[in-house]
């Protein structure tokens, strides 16, 4: 009565690809930032998934709950540069950073 | 107790730092932080020196510690290499802060906690801890790179480099949960084990190998995960980027070691034509090439500089790539680069510092011209470490250049042949070093023209004789510096 | 003060040279992973060059001392004179070809250093460059064939190599490394296609000119092939490349030599030719070639030398070096004259002359083999010229007398400049009159290139008269010199011709190509490199499922889709919830509404932690995301608030399809390797029966984080306060600001 792995495990490359296709083809700080939170919740789900079948050590559920809170400081971070990044540009498109090149 | 000593230079980081910043929170007056830090800096490298010299591999120690955290003489040489590249940046950032008018302590706790993390990313023996210590020393880099905030350049390499940077981490996570999935361990010990044990499913494991693969090369600025190492060496303060290029390089290439000898150190997995050993010579071509292509047509030194660095990045990882074949000395070689690579990017970071002053800083090569006729004793340093780059005897670069095609010869086939790229491609390499050295001894400065005014700071001083000496010594007597390497080399395939 | 110890060295060297029986050695390890130790092997060939090397330099640092007189960076020439003197040396004496590569590239940087000593013009420094990258490159090129070599012999030690020659003679990799080691040696020695950076390094002092690039440095190449000529002489293409080239520079200097009027700079031409002929000389075959290569090198540092220093006193006391200026110099420059006159007989060959008996050995080596023969003809122009060009330095500025405007207040030289000049080029005379002397010493040195060298016997008049036609010729064109330079001078040499140009056109080319390169890849758009850096996991992942596929493992066989069996209604809720709102994030324009999105999809992840088993994760995610989306709701007000707009951006298809194929291999390949995971359960029941006991703990992964796995949770509350560091200086930073604004 319930998923097999492979479900989870498709699931969780999806979002996965997805959050990486939003990183690639959006250009707001802010959307890419959280297009990084959604890969990291796609890890965290794979850990969750597969620590099922190794339940013996909760290693996963382990790393799981590291990701979250490590992804939650890199996430205050981001914001803080987001912050000074719209300071100077007074915008959040990334693809106004091209100072610096070739 | 043992555990304590024998962890002591990241211990004393750790404690330090956060001393450090209890005195710098209370004190009354103004705290010399810079002085403080590099002190402990210092320390930590005399003591893992010391270590390293005296009781490399400790035994007896609790496995609570031993299962994260590998005491081993590698996890020593790194400490050196790490602390080392840290201490002349640190030193380089006293002089610059103050010149320039950015003093603020909080950079200087930061490069003391980024180098924390370094060591511990470099001495991770379990999946959680290198992602850890992953973090601890990149997020602190990203503050770094970001404090100067209302300079666009600054503002621009860290939004580059912090959101590529968590980009490649959500991907090495990614891999890592695969691995995980795969083997149901996140110790590398473990995972090795389940692969070797045939527990483990090859398609899982083989696609982690290519996420954490990915991973690894953004850290190191192999090509093509290079992108953003030109644009953000450039944009950070020189002390940062000379941190940057050298302590986040090595780190994280001291934890690819371990990763890819111990968690892929299977004999299938390291065949030289069906496993990572082939990806590996790929990445290194292609960063040898784009690197040294790249730095040709550059005018600022940061930028040939970071170019410099993704052809060294290529350099090494032709030693990784002929692991498979001569474990140790190849180990050795990639160890041994690190150190001289570590003294010779930190000594021309620092001789950077030392060229400009306020209002003249030096940046482009144009801005060199005729320092060295000026100014002859102090030019030498910057000289050395390019000789050193390039790998001109005598100097640290010859000797680890020597050693790791050397090692690639060895493994022969494609390896050789790699090999014999990487030399043709330091003959590409010295149009771009030697132009700094003709810049600096063999040029005049135009009628007018303005030229970088050297500061005048002990600090930076103080990182150029150190990183001077390192450079050459390493050299001329390597012998001592190579057994330290083997040793560690040896150490890891126990 | 400074000569005195050249001088002790030279002292030191003759004895051991009289006292020569064998060779001695002296070796201490250096790197004992790769067996090169510092090895020191001193045979008679090794002492004959260190005799140059001391004996010249003490000539050198005499003069040095006067020419540079109260030079403010005297010091500095003097310090890198000595290095120098050091460096050749130790590359003279080593045994170790790498260590003999670590001297020879100390050679390299002294040169490089005292040449840059004043650099004027623009041209000068790119000279300059030019230099050293052609000596560099060189010496990488050098150090490839070394390596080669020491893998062949399986030791680094030359005389190692040497006898370990005839075990991999015939290899192709033998042939590769002599290839690599005639470029070195090409380089170093100002042959062609590398010989354009000799006449230019003349910017250097004088002192520098007469020492490096005449009589020691740019004989260091010729040494090399001279002291490993054994271990090729097997090879077919040594002799004759060797010949080619060596003759071919030879032939070519000495039409550029019409080409100049600059005094050094004819000198530096001449050296060129010189070194073409040893390097002929090292590619003739027969025992002679070696006993005349050895008195050629001696012949020729005891006249290039002084003439140079002659070039340097001209120079020192008219201030010009332009031969058509320079005139009648003997009145006022008796001894200079005197000089260049003795060393002037030397170069031509004149008879009584050391050149002279040099000169003789060259030609009965040449005439050795029939097809030689032809080769000593084709040198008659380059010897007859060189007998002109030693003319010009000797008898045209000093007793010819032009129209030149000469400077009235002209003196002699000071003593200093004048010794050395005088006593090498006297030396020259004196060995002349009694070759006997250094028979023996040449002989020993000989021996060390071919054993069974042996004394010549010269039949001197059949000898002096093949040099009639020599003399005739020289002396034509030292009468027309001025005509012939000036028709030379006319002919504007094709550009295709030149090697500088060459190297400069590669150099461009390289350069634009490489910032091409850049342009395309290094292009500062951070989307740009996250795609480079995304396509090529994509090709990384296609390439490894190929390989893995290629193992006989079927995905499809491992798929077990099929287990989704009796699914839940929430369970897919949640699933569609996140796959929805994942899709929703790539598409959506509005940021506000995209947050909301951003939010439902972690509580969609802390949902489907909860059906995995993980309720205590649920609850952080679900805590985490929460306060995510409400701080990422303040910035966005206070964006909002400063007015920001999004220009629509239209999803690229080809990035969709990357990113989907992407997705669809890994998911694919998860699927096909995840099913094969069985649940254990020994070691839950571990931890679950001793999660209370031990650790006084209920929830078992809160014990696991904070007991079992102390040391991750340690890290992270370190990563955790590091990160609330970073991020509070940043915003402090801001506050402050905006306050003081």
């Amino acid at each position: 009565m319930e998923f097999g792995i492979g479900a989870y495990a498709v699931l969780a490359t999806t979002i996965f690809g997805i959050g990486a296709l939003g990183f690639v083809v959006r250009r707001n700080f802010l959307v890419q930032l959280m297009s990084v939170e959604l890969m990291l919740n796609a890890v965290n789900l794979l850990f969750i998934a597969f620590n099922r079948i190794y339940v013996e050590q909760h290693g996963g559920q382990s790393f799981a709950f590291v990701v979250i809170a490590v992804a939650a400081a890199e996430a205050a971070l981001g914001l803080a540069i987001a912050i000074a990044y719209h300071r100077i540009h007074r915008s959040v498109e990334t693809d106004l950073a091209d100072r610096l090149r070739h | 107790m043992t555990a304590l000593f024998a962890l002591a230079p990241l211990v004393l980081l750790l404690v330090g730092g956060l001393l450090i910043m209890l005195v710098d929170a209370f004190a009354k007056e103004r705290v010399e932080v810079s002085a403080l830090v590099s002190t402990l800096l210092g320390a930590s490298f005399v003591v893992a020196a010391g270590s390293l010299l005296a009781d490399p591999n400790p035994s007896g120690l609790p496995a609570e510690i031993t299962r994260y955290l590998a005491v081993d003489a590698t996890g020593y040489f790194t400490d050196v290499v790490l602390t080392v590249a840290a201490l002349i940046a640190t030193l380089a950032a006293g002089s610059y802060l103050r010149e320039h008018e950015l003093e603020r302590p909080e950079i200087y706790l930061l490069l003391l906690l980024s180098t924390f993390g370094a060591m511990v990313l470099a001495r991770a023996a379990d999946l959680i801890v290198l992602f850890i210590g992953l973090e601890t020393m990149s997020l602190a880099v990203y503050g770094m790179i970001a404090m100067r905030r209302n300079n666009a350049r600054s503002i621009e390499a860290a939004t580059k480099y912090f959101l590529l940077g968590s980009f490649a981490a959500a991907i090495f996570l990614f891999g890592a949960a695969l691995l995980y999935g795969a083997t149901g361990g996140t110790s590398i010990a473990a995972i090795r084990d389940a692969i070797r044990g045939g527990h483990a499913e090859p398609a899982l494991v083989m696609l982690g190998l290519v996420f954490t693969l990915a991973g690894f090369a953004f850290k190191v600025a192999a090509a093509p995960f290079h992108g953003w190492a030109p644009d953000a060496y450039e944009g950070a303060m020189i002390p940062v980027t000379g941190f940057m290029s050298v302590v986040v390089k090595a780190a994280a290439f001291a934890s690819l070691l371990r990763v890819f000898t111990g968690v892929f150190g299977d004999p299938l997995l390291m065949h030289p034509t069906t496993g990572w050993p082939t990806l590996v010579a790929a990445l290194a071509l292609l960063s040898m090439l784009v690197g040294n292509l790249g730095a040709l047509g550059q005018k600022n030194i940061k930028r040939i500089l970071a170019f410099s660095g993704i052809a060294h990045a290529g350099y090494v990882l032709v030693g990784f790539a002929s692991l498979h074949a001569v474990p140790e000395d190849a180990t050795a070689a990639i160890l041994y680069y690190f150190l001289a690579y570590a003294g010779g990017t930190g000594l021309a970071l620092a001789s950077l510092v030392a060229f400009g002053s306020k209002g003249l800083e030096a940046v482009d090569v144009d801005d060199l011209v005729g320092l060295g006729k000026r100014h002859p004793l102090l030019a030498l340093p910057m000289a050395i470490a390019m000789l050193s780059l390039l790998g001109i005897p005598p100097t640290a670069g010859f000797f680890a250049k020597l050693f790791l095609f050397q090692a690639a010869a060895q493994a022969g086939g494609i390896f050789a042949w790699l090999a014999l790229a990487g030399v043709a491609l330091s003959v590409v390499s010295g149009f771009y070093y030697l132009r700094i050295v003709v810049a600096l001894y063999a040029s005049e400065p135009a009628e007018g023209a303005v030229v970088a005014r050297p500061m005048r700071s002990g600090y930076v001083l103080l990182a150029m004789v150190f990183g001077s000496a390192l450079v050459v010594k390493l050299g001329v007597m390597p012998g001592l510096y190579l057994d330290l390497a083997l040793e560690a080399g040896r150490g890891l395939f126990h | 003060m400074l000569a005195i110890a050249p001088f002790a060295l030279f002292v030191w060297a003759s004895r051991a040279f009289l006292r020569y029986e064998a060779p001695f050695e002296l070796r201490f390890p250096w790197v004992p992973w790769l067996g090169v130790e510092v090895g020191f092997h001193v045979d008679a060939l090794a002492l004959f060059f260190l005799l140059l090397i001391t004996g010249v330099g003490t000539c050198v640092f005499v003069y040095a001392a006067g020419y540079l007189g109260e030079d403010p960076k005297r010091r500095r020439l003097f310090s890198w004179l000595v290095v120098f003197m050091a460096a050749m040396i130790g590359a003279v004496a080593a045994d170790d070809l790498f260590v003999l590569y670590t001297f020879w590239e100390l050679t390299s940087l002294a040169s490089f250093m005292l040449v840059s000593y004043h650099h004027e013009s623009e041209t000068a420094r790119r000279s300059a460059r030019q230099a050293m990258l052609v000596t560099f490159g060189g010496g990488f090129v050098l150090l490839l064939g070394f390596l080669v070599l020491a893998g062949l012999a399986g030791t680094s030690s030359i005389q190692g190599v040497i006898a370990a020659a005839p075990r991999f003679a015939g290899e192709p990799a033998a042939r590769f490394a002599m290839f690599c080691l005639f470029v070195g040696a090409f380089t170093k020695s100002a042959q062609i296609p590398f010989h354009f950076w000799l006449p230019d390094a003349m910017a250097a002092p004088t002192p520098v000119s007469a020492y490096l690039h005449s009589a020691t440095m740019v004989k260091l190449g010729v040494y090399l092939l001279a002291r490993i000529e054994h271990v090729f002489a097997d090879d077919w293409l040594f002799g004759p490349t060797l010949i080619v080239v060596g003759g071919t520079t030879s032939a070519w200097a000495m039409v550029k030599t019409l080409r100049e009027r600059d005094l050094k700079r004819i000198l530096a031409w001449a050296t060129v030719s010189a070194l073409g002929t040893m390097m002929m000389l090292i590619g003739l075959p027969g025992a002679e070639g070696a006993m005349a290569l050895v008195a050629f090198v001696l012949a020729h540092a005891l006249y290039k030398a002084p003439l140079f220093f002659v070039a340097g006193n001209v120079d020192h006391c008219t201030g010009t070096r332009d031969i058509g200026q320079l005139a009648a110099l003997a009145r006022v420059m008796p001894w200079t004259a005197a000089a260049a006159l003795a060393a002037a007989l030397s170069m031509g060959g004149f008879p009584l002359s050391f050149g002279h008996f040099a000169k003789e050995l060259i030609h009965i080596a040449k005439r050795d083999g029939d097809l030689y023969t032809i080769i000593g003809y084709g040198s008659i122009p380059v010897s007859a010229i060189t007998v002109a060009v030693a003319a010009i330095a000797a008898v045209r500025i000093f007793w010819h007398r032009g129209d030149g405007s000469i400077p009235s207040e002209m003196h002699e030289a000071p003593f200093s400049m004048r010794i050395p000049p005088l006593a090498l080029a006297s030396l020259g005379v004196l060995l002349g009159l009694s070759p006997h002397v250094v028979d023996p010493m040449l002989q020993a040195a000989a021996k060390c290139i071919t054993p069974d060298a042996h004394l010549v016997e010269i039949d001197e008049t059949r000898e002096l008269l093949g040099l009639v036609p020599v003399y005739a010729l020289g002396v034509i064109v030292f009468a027309s010199w001025d005509r012939l330079h000036e028709v030379v001078a006319k002919v504007k040499l094709p550009s295709f011709l030149l090697a500088k140009t060459h190297l400069e056109k590669s150099q461009e080319t390289a350069v634009h190509l490489a910032s091409i390169v850049t342009r395309t890849i290094q292009h500062g758009r951070l989307r740009g490199y996250a795609a480079l850096l995304f396509s090529t996991m994509l090709a990384a992942l296609a390439l490894t499922l190929a390989a893995t596929l290629e193992d006989g493992r079927t995905l499809v066989a491992h798929a077990r889709l099929g287990e989704i069996d009796g699914a839940r209604i929430a369970v897919l809720g949640a699933c569609v919830l996140l796959v929805v709102s994942a899709i929703a994030m790539t598409v959506l324009r509005d940021t506000f509404v995209l947050l909301l999105v951003s939010g439902l999809m972690g509580l969609g992840v802390a949902l489907s932690f909860l059906f995995a088993g993980a309720p205590d994760l649920a609850l952080t995610q679900f805590i985490v995301e929460v306060a995510l989306v409400v701080v990422i709701a303040s910035v966005l007000l206070r964006v909002r608030r400063l007015g920001i707009e999004h220009p629509p951006t239209p999803a690229s298809p080809s990035r969709l399809a990357l990113s989907l194929g992407l997705g669809a291999a890994v998911a694919l390949a998860i699927v096909a390797a995840s099913g094969t995971g069985t649940a254990s359960t020994a070691l839950a029941e571990y931890f679950g029966a001793h999660s209370l006991p031990d650790a006084h703990g209920r929830n078992v992964v809160n014990v696991l984080l904070v007991d079992f796995r102390a040391l991750d949770t340690l890290g992270e509350i370190t990563v955790l306060s590091l990160a609330f560091f970073a991020t509070a200086r940043v915003f402090a930073a801001f506050r402050r600001e905006e306050a003081g604004r």
